[in-house]
């Protein structure tokens, strides 16, 4: 392997991976603070892409505002779907996982007939590739990394030094407590839901130039930020980080190692990982008293 | 009030199962419009209807088939008879088209299956099929599809015969490549067309470097573009790649990867789609079939498939040319034997063979002694290409029917006719 191939696999993995960190984010913030297994999570995602696409394609509007409206569409539906959904559910774990499934069977529905199986595909606001030497990266993927990097520092400045972020910590750490200390609990669970769909939705948007649309787009997605979170560990930021960059590495370098078999050597990694820390890399593993 | 409550339950239960019923039913398409005051005869298909292509070779189907029932339908034994076409989705997968088949055969009686697209979903119903001597006149790659055993199966598309004519015109376009290689979907088709496609390399002087397979619904071919470039070939195949958006994103990611030889593939891009996700950059020289209907000086089949396609839809679409020749074949078919028994159609097809005309130009059945079928089973067609220029498909130049069977036998080797 030339370093040539490596660079590019390299910026390849970490523009997947930042992508993979940015829908496991989302999920980590709904789990965590919502305390919803959100399995329509993909769908989401799917739908942040088909609204980027709708307002850059059909409109003519900005990439980046294109992309803007989306995620703020997204996490509006993401609140009406938490209000009139989970909300009754709050607190049964099974139940809101359930009702997350029945939900992303909706939407994915919904998204067929809407759009129909074709796939869409829309051009690439950032064109052209950047040289360093002989190693030649993609602008569009370069520009992926720089915008999941901006969202997540964004995000950390939003858990620790908004009031929301430290609403939302309290409640993760104990809802009872943190209500006794005047906390809306209801309304933090609604903008955590909101905010980690949100997420979703941005990183959908973000990857429609890069791929095509369609909707059934989810169901992978989501089955890799499933992957990201046993990696990471459940309910850990920096392990929903670490875990999505493991996974994008894993897959870019595995796709080209060894072709098809990239999926078993991912399985494989993740089962080592667990091996030596079974609650995943930043997480800790609960036993029963 | 429990009793009421209990009788709402029921109520829509008995409606939701109703319409679940209705639903089941009701057949996907079902088309013998104008045939008023005529015989009908039932023909089946199954489509993939999750796909682009299987979308559009129904939407093709229900222009062809109705205009032919007001045109007058077959006519058999002097007497007019209108064709009912049933389709159903078959998802592209073996189980459903398995289950399709069986139910065209078992519920809706027919004896006859035509216009199939995916290896996976035909090789499924085949054995179906043959034990209920339907005649089938199929798509899709593999060569199972014209297998000696099948008595009334024939491959009525040319994929397993395009390759052959598409090098002998790449050799032509990039007379000086020496080493290709293959990027394919890792299923029953992608191998099929990868195995057939290397042979037919290597007996035109071009070694195959590797072949790259990926999942039929990968999106990220980065990885692949970068194996694929390190080997350094003169020229990158697609043997397998469906049309569309899919296709563009292999070409965008080879060119990301600093690709810049040639380009060759054995279909006909969607450029609508292609376009919306790669440059013309990434697409520049691209040797590819081009539809008959875009050719200087088109056939008047042609021609008029591409009017009634547009007066019904308003656009062009030429997905579906490469899977509509089964219905011309079986109109031919027909007329030769003046009969709709599949042992009496299969029976000539086999032993005489049959020549047509459909809207790609002129085809015929083909014999396949590489696979150890002496009998008529395959198809040959004329060939046009083109190569994309500036973002646009341009004519490049045609291969006759007689230059394709010979270019066959030269690659597999046998007397074809």
């Amino acid at each position: 392997m030339s370093g040539e191939v490596f660079a590019q696999l390299f910026v390849n993995g970490l523009a997947s991976g930042m992508v993979y960190v940015l829908i496991a984010s989302g999920l980590i913030l709904v789990l965590g603070v919502a305390r919803i297994f959100n399995f329509a999570h993909g769908e989401f995602y799917m739908l942040g892409a088909y609204a980027t696409f709708a307002f850059y394609q059909a409109l003519h509007l900005n990439f980046f505002l294109s992309v803007a409206i989306a995620v703020i569409a997204v996490a509006a539906f993401a609140g009406v779907c938490y209000r009139f959904a989970f909300h009754y559910m709050r607190g049964n774990l099974l139940l809101c996982a359930a009702a997350s499934m029945g939900l992303s069977m909706i939407l994915e529905r919904g998204a067929l007939l809407g759009f129909g199986t074709q796939e869409r595909g829309m051009p690439s606001p950032f064109t052209g590739t950047l040289a360093v030497g002989n190693v030649v990266v993609p602008v569009e993927k370069m520009t992926v990394i720089l915008l999941c990097v901006v969202v997540m520092c964004g995000l950390y400045y939003l858990l620790m030094s908004t009031k929301l972020g430290k609403a939302m910590r309290a409640v993760k750490l104990d809802t009872e407590v943190a209500a006794l200390q005047g906390v809306n609990t209801t309304k933090v669970y609604a903008l955590a839901m909101a905010t980690g769909c949100a997420l979703a939705g941005l990183a959908g948007g973000i990857i429609a130039p890069l791929y095509s649309i369609t909707p059934g787009m989810g169901h992978t997605v989501l089955l890799k930020s499933f992957m990201v979170l046993i990696v990471g560990g459940l309910e850990s930021m920096v392990g929903g980080v670490v875990g999505g960059l493991v996974i994008g590495m894993t897959l870019s370098f595995g796709h080209y190692l060894v072709g098809g078999l990239s999926e078993i050597l991912l399985f494989g990694v993740i089962g080592v990982i667990l091996v030596f820390k079974p609650g995943g890399l930043f997480g800790e593993v609960v036993e029963d008293v | 009030m429990m009793r009421k409550k209990s009788l709402r339950c029921a109520g829509f239960l008995a409606l939701f199962l109703s319409l679940v019923g209705l639903g089941l039913a009701v057949p996907c398409g079902s088309f013998a419009q104008g045939a008023k005051d005529m015989d009908t005869l039932k023909v089946g298909s199954t489509l993939p209807l999750n796909l682009g292509m299987g979308v559009e070779t129904k939407k093709m189907l229900e222009v062809i088939v109705p205009n032919f029932n007001q045109a007058g339908g077959i006519t058999l034994k002097g007497k007019k008879v209108a064709v009912d076409l049933i389709i159903y989705d078959d998802k592209y997968s073996a189980e459903a088209g398995r289950a399709a088949v069986e139910r065209l055969i078992y519920q809706d009686k027919v004896r006859h299956i035509i216009c199939q697209i995916g290896s996976a979903p035909i090789v499924a119903g085949l054995s179906v099929a043959e034990q209920e001597k339907v005649l089938t006149l199929a798509g899709g790659a593999s060569a199972k599809i014209v297998s000696p055993g099948n008595k009334y199966t024939f491959g009525t598309s040319t994929t397993r015969t395009s390759i052959p004519p598409l090098w002998l015109m790449a050799k032509r376009v990039f007379p000086k490549a020496t080493t290709v290689v293959f990027i394919s979907p890792d299923d029953e088709t992608g191998k099929a067309r990868a195995a057939e496609e290397k042979k037919v390399a290597e007996a035109n002087g071009v070694k195959v470097l590797d072949v790259l397979y990926y999942a039929r619904d990968t999106v990220d071919f980065s990885s692949i573009a970068a194996r694929a470039k390190g080997l350094n070939p003169d020229v990158i195949s697609y043997p397998g790649a469906v049309a569309g958006t899919q296709f563009g994103l292999q070409m965008k990611a080879m060119h990301a990867a600093g690709f810049r030889g040639g380009q060759i593939s054995a279909i006909t891009p969607q450029m609508e789609e292609i376009s919306a996700v790669a440059s013309k950059e990434a697409m520049e020289g691209l040797l590819c079939k081009i539809p008959e209907t875009d050719i200087p000086n088109p056939s008047a089949l042609a021609v008029s498939v591409k009017q009634e396609y547009m007066k019904k839809y308003g656009t062009w679409s030429e997905a579906s040319l490469t899977w509509i020749p089964a219905w011309y074949a079986f109109i031919e078919a027909i007329k030769k034997t003046d009969s709709t028994d599949p042992d009496v159609i299969a029976n000539t097809m086999a032993t005489k063979g049959l020549q047509w005309d459909m809207p790609n130009g002129k085809a015929m059945l083909v014999k396949r002694p590489d696979l150890k079928n002496t009998q008529y089973t395959d198809t040959c067609s004329e060939q046009s290409y083109g190569q994309i220029k500036d973002g646009k498909l341009a004519f490049a130049g045609k291969v006759s029917l007689d230059d394709v069977v010979g270019s066959c036998e030269k690659v597999f080797g046998g007397a074809w006719k």
